[in-house]
């Protein structure tokens, strides 16, 4: 008697969403993730924000990359991808078709040629004026800033950098450079201070470990675009919170899993920032760091 | 512990491997140990070097980074063997520090971290600077600890490897020429020694050692063999020397250069009672004491001269007993292969004791032949004389008894007659001193004590004439009462004494004493019969000493010759007297020795041999008319008409019958038809039969007549042969009538 009715019962059960069409949580697929804090901290991020709005969803992480991260992504047939880093979303966004792409980790989505109806994203393009304010609060007495940049990739940027820089009273010293080799002495160019923008030539790593040396060497202080430069020799270092970055990403998938067109959502800017500080840089070069900052900074090396 | 050659070529080879493959071993290890240190050291020091110098290393000093430094220093310590990495700020303070020491050994690198760095006091934030004025300063420092373990254990694995290779090349290289050695030189020297051993051992130098190899030891053989073969002929060669210098009778010596004995034969040890080992090596003075000369001589060898250094040089060798032995020596040198080079001397000594002593024999000889000759020729002198002499001192020796018998016993003439009697009597003694000297005296042969003789001496006129001329000597007498008998002749030994006596008496110029003392004595040592010439046996010592002016050493060589006197011509003496002494004693077998001191006076001591036969009683002398014949017929033979007379008439006044013939041949006649009882025969008849010849014809015809041989010599070969065949008596001449009355009455009443 027992076993006719246990049959019955997983009958029913098995017609239940067909017969009361209830919508099933949705499948968002992870790439581009890498093995770093930050990575992980946006992708914690976004996680905890989108399962606020989509109970039950389920994040897939695909961590292949090129060809095989399309075919796997493809496979999935996710209802969200949540891509991180340019050249994932780049990647992605060639065979995403209609399924919404949300990005995080990337450093000017318009200028690496990331944009499209069914992507929007968090960028971490710091405000140049918030960049410029914070070193002219590290060193009062900065009149120029120096500026390494591949034209092919940062021209654009220069405008509005020039343009924040005037606002403070700062003279920009750009100094353009579409291959390692052109990269100059940095004492050859004459500024107070070396402000780094995401770059693709420059920001190398043997690129900044050098001019991070050469800035050691002959007292030019360097403001860096993550906490490796400032732990690495940078004076400071302006990033975006990573975990709010997701969380910020999260939200734009929650708002797109409810209904909203991604286009409508474009690029946004990261809402938080963070400041690092290399206190052993600042006292090489004697530069006394506002107690301000060194409270509000998120964290201090060289202590 | 001996070596043979092979173990020392063991020894020397294993050497020679072990040293050598020792070193390279040690200096493997060593290179390779050394090498691997070094590139321990130059990749420890690169690694170092390289990190303190990186841009990552200055970056992180400066910036002090120690979370980027720890990953630069993470990947350094990946490298191999580094163990700990410690960063250092300019201050000594630790940047980071990777890994831990542990209790492996390790070995620390360091290397300043250094940068060019600007020294402006305040940034120049648009002045266009341009780096001018960057100085270099060490911002920092690397210290690096490099785990050895792993070098070590490779070092000792190096070790084990060079140890396990240096034993097992040893073990073949030492085996391999063990191997080879044994089989290649040991082997053969073996064979070689084991041949030559036996060759040695048995002497063979027939036997021939193996020579199948062609090497070095084949040729070694084949050289011994010839070697062999030289040897075999030289022993045969030395054998044959040895065989002659061992068959000498004389003495070879060799000598080295500097006087030592090297070689002596077989002579030599016999001669001189050494052993051989007892000369060979001792310096030529132990035997030739004289010859320093020799040895002398042969240090300035000059070899253009002979090489002859003596040339039977009469020399001397000491026996092991000490004895001289004379020798003739002939010394040559013996010259070494070098030129001039003397290499020894060689001596031929000849043992020439015999020689010596014959020639002392001979010149005594020839002292005593010309002694003899001499006398003989004094006694021929004396013999010729004496005969006509005793012939003529028979008259007057004769006569005076015939007178004497006719005077009254105190007549008027007696004395002169007596004093006639006495100067014949001398002369006829002077004549008996001649021929005794000529050693023609009657040869007799009584038992006689000396004491005796000596006694009657000393009672006797003549010693009481000799005392009254030397009233201040005395004469004392120590006669030995056991003295022994000697066999002689009386009257020559009273000679003996009454010359000696007389010399001694005469040689006291004033006062003085003249000793005679007599012993016996036994001479058996040679020494002492060799210095006096006499045999071993008992003899009678008669000493006569005087303290008179003694005899010089020239006159003692003299004292016995003729005619050799000290005396003053006309005083005493004809210098016969010590010329008789000699000659009785000699007569008599003995010696005389004489000791004389100048000024103290003389010895003669008197050896005569002693006979165990007693003296015969002394003879009841027969009075005067017991000796008359009765009237026997008695023939005289004597060519002499004197003697003839003389002798007729002695007899005659003896109551004989006297006939007389003047040869032998008349005598045979008249006994042919005569009743001759006796016949009285003279010796020397010149003309016709002798006395000899007619006695022997009277013995043939008449054996039982009596005959009585006179001679005015003494006792000659043909009377002692008379005398042989059966003559009764001999009677010399002079006759006297005792004398003659005597012999005649013993003849004719001893039947």
């Amino acid at each position: 008697m027992k076993k006719p009715l246990a049959a019955i019962i997983l009958f029913l059960l098995w017609l239940y969403p067909t017969v009361v069409a209830i919508p099933s949580p949705p499948v968002v697929a992870v790439v581009g993730v890498r093995d770093a804090d930050a990575f992980k901290n946006a992708v914690a991020g976004f996680k905890q924000e989108f399962s606020r709005s989509a109970r039950g969803a389920t994040f897939i992480i695909i961590h292949s990359t090129g060809q095989e991260m399309i075919k796997e992504t493809a496979a999935l047939k996710p209802d969200l991808i949540f891509s991180l880093g340019a050249a994932a979303t780049k990647t992605i966004l060639t065979s995403a078709g209609d399924i919404p792409v949300v990005y995080a980790m990337v450093v000017d989505p318009l200028g690496s040629g990331i944009f499209g109806e069914n992507a929007t994203g968090v960028s971490l393009d710091i405000p140049y004026d918030t960049q410029l304010k914070t070193l002219k609060q590290l060193i009062p007495t900065l009149r120029s800033v120096a500026v390494l940049y591949n034209p092919g990739e940062n021209k654009r940027n220069m405008e509005a950098l020039e343009k924040a820089a005037s606002e403070l009273n700062i003279r920009l010293i750009p100094h353009a450079v579409e291959n390692p080799q052109e990269i100059p002495h940095l004492p050859t160019l004459g500024a107070g201070a070396l402000l780094i923008i995401p770059d693709g030539v420059v920001c190398q790593p043997a690129i900044i470990k050098n001019l991070l040396l050469e800035s050691l060497k002959d007292n030019i202080p360097v403001m860096g675009i993550s906490p490796l430069y400032a732990q690495a020799g940078a004076l400071a270092a302006l990033t975006g919170d990573y975990l709010d970055v997701g969380k910020q990403a999260g939200e734009l998938a929650a708002r797109i899993y409810n209904g909203e067109q991604p286009v409508r959502l474009r690029n946004n800017p990261p809402r938080k920032y963070l400041l690092y500080l290399n206190n052993a840089v600042a006292e090489r070069l004697r530069i006394a760091i506002p107690d301000d900052l060194l409270r509000s900074a998120e964290e201090v090396y060289g202590q | 512990m001996k070596w043979g050659i092979s173990a020392k070529i063991n020894l020397l080879v294993g050497l020679l491997i072990v040293l050598p493959v020792v070193f390279l071993g040690w200096f493997f290890a060593r290179h390779e140990t050394e090498a691997m240190e070094n590139e321990l050291n130059l990749r420890a020091a690169n690694m170092v070097n390289r990190f303190a110098g990186s841009n990552e290393c200055q970056l992180g000093v400066l910036a002090q980074d120690s979370r980027g430094l720890g990953q630069l220093m993470t990947e350094l310590k990946k490298e191999k063997d580094v163990a700990c990495v410690r960063l250092t700020n300019e201050s000594g303070q630790p940047l980071a520090t990777v890994g831990a020491k542990s209790a492996e050994p390790l070995r620390e690198f360091s290397a300043t971290v250094k940068t060019r760095l600007q020294s402006r006091e305040e940034l120049s934030l648009d002045t266009g600077f341009t780096g001018d004025g960057a100085e270099e300063k060490i911002i920092g420092a690397v210290t690096m600890w490099v785990s050895l373990t792993e070098t070590y254990h490779k070092r000792d694995q190096i070790y084990r490897l060079t140890l396990a290779l240096v034993a097992v090349v040893l073990l073949l290289a030492i085996s391999g020429a063990f191997f080879g050695i044994r089989h290649l030189i040991a082997r053969p020297l073996a064979v070689l020694v084991s041949d030559i051993e036996a060759i040695g051992a048995g002497g063979d130098l027939s036997r021939r050692v193996q020579e199948k190899r062609t090497d070095e030891i084949g040729q070694l053989a084949k050289s011994f063999n010839a070697m062999t073969e030289n040897l075999s002929k030289m022993l045969v060669s030395k054998n044959y020397v040895d065989n002659i210098l061992d068959s000498m009778h004389d003495m070879l010596l060799v000598f080295t250069p500097d006087g030592i004995i090297r070689t002596v034969n077989r002579a030599t040890l016999h001669i001189l009672g050494y052993a051989e080992n007892e000369l060979k090596g001792q310096p030529y003075s132990l035997l030739l004491p004289e010859e320093d000369s020799l040895f002398r001589l042969s240090r300035v060898p000059d070899p253009k001269k002979t090489n002859i250094i003596h040339d039977n040089k009469d020399s001397s060798l000491i026996s092991k007993k000490g004895t001289v032995i004379p020798v003739s020596l002939s010394a040559t040198f013996m010259y070494g292969a070098g030129e001039g080079e003397i290499e020894g001397i060689i001596c031929l000594a000849i043992d020439i004791t015999e020689r010596k002593k014959s020639e002392e024999e001979k010149r005594a000889l020839e002292k005593r032949l010309l002694l003899a000759e001499k006398m003989e020729a004094l006694g021929r002198l004396a013999g010729g004389v004496a005969h006509d002499l005793n012939n003529t001192l028979g008259a007057i020796v004769g006569y005076p008894d015939v007178l004497l018998a006719g005077l009254p016993a105190e007549g008027p003439h007696i004395k002169a007659l007596n004093m006639i009697k006495q100067s014949g009597l001398k002369a006829a003694a002077i004549v008996g001193d001649l021929l005794t000297l000529a050693r023609r005296g009657v040869k007799v042969n009584e038992v006689v004590l000396i004491n005796t003789l000596i006694n009657d001496y000393f009672h006797s006129p003549e010693f009481e004439q000799l005392r009254s001329h030397h009233p201040n000597v005395t004469f004392e007498t120590y006669p030995d009462p056991q003295l022994l008998n000697i066999e002689g002749s009386p009257i020559h030994l009273s000679k003996i004494f009454v010359n000696l006596i007389a010399n001694a008496a005469e040689a006291i110029r004033s006062n003085g004493t003249v000793t005679i003392m007599t012993q016996n004595c036994y001479l058996d040592t040679p020494q002492l019969t060799e210095d006096l010439g006499l045999d071993t046996g008992e003899y009678v010592l008669i000493k006569i000493a005087d303290t008179g002016v003694g005899i010089s050493l020239e006159d003692l060589k003299r004292i016995f010759d003729p005619f050799f006197s000290t005396k003053k011509m006309g005083r005493s003496g004809t210098g016969l007297g010590m010329a008789v002494v000699w000659g009785a004693i000699k007569d008599h077998n003995g010696h005389i020795n004489v000791k004389s001191t100048p000024g103290v006076g003389a010895l003669f001591e008197i050896y005569l041999p002693a006979t165990r036969k007693a003296t015969a009683l002394p003879e009841a002398f027969p009075q005067k008319e017991d000796l008359k014949g009765e009237g026997e017929l008695i023939l005289v033979v004597d060519d002499q008409p004197s003697q003839r007379e003389i002798s007729s008439h002695l007899l005659q006044e003896l109551d004989y019958q006297v006939a007389t013939v003047s040869s032998g041949e008349e005598a045979l006649v008249f006994l042919e038809y005569n009743p001759v009882r006796l016949v009285v025969l003279d010796m020397i008849m010149p003309d016709g039969m002798d006395g000899l010849d007619t006695f022997l014809e009277i013995r043939k015809r008449f054996p039982d007549l009596k005959v009585i041989i006179s001679s005015g010599f003494s006792e000659t070969q043909r009377v002692k042969k008379a005398l042989k065949k059966g003559a009764n008596a001999y009677l010399q001449k002079p006759f006297t009538l005792e004398k003659i009355a005597v012999t005649m009455h013993k003849q004719l009443k001893s039947f």
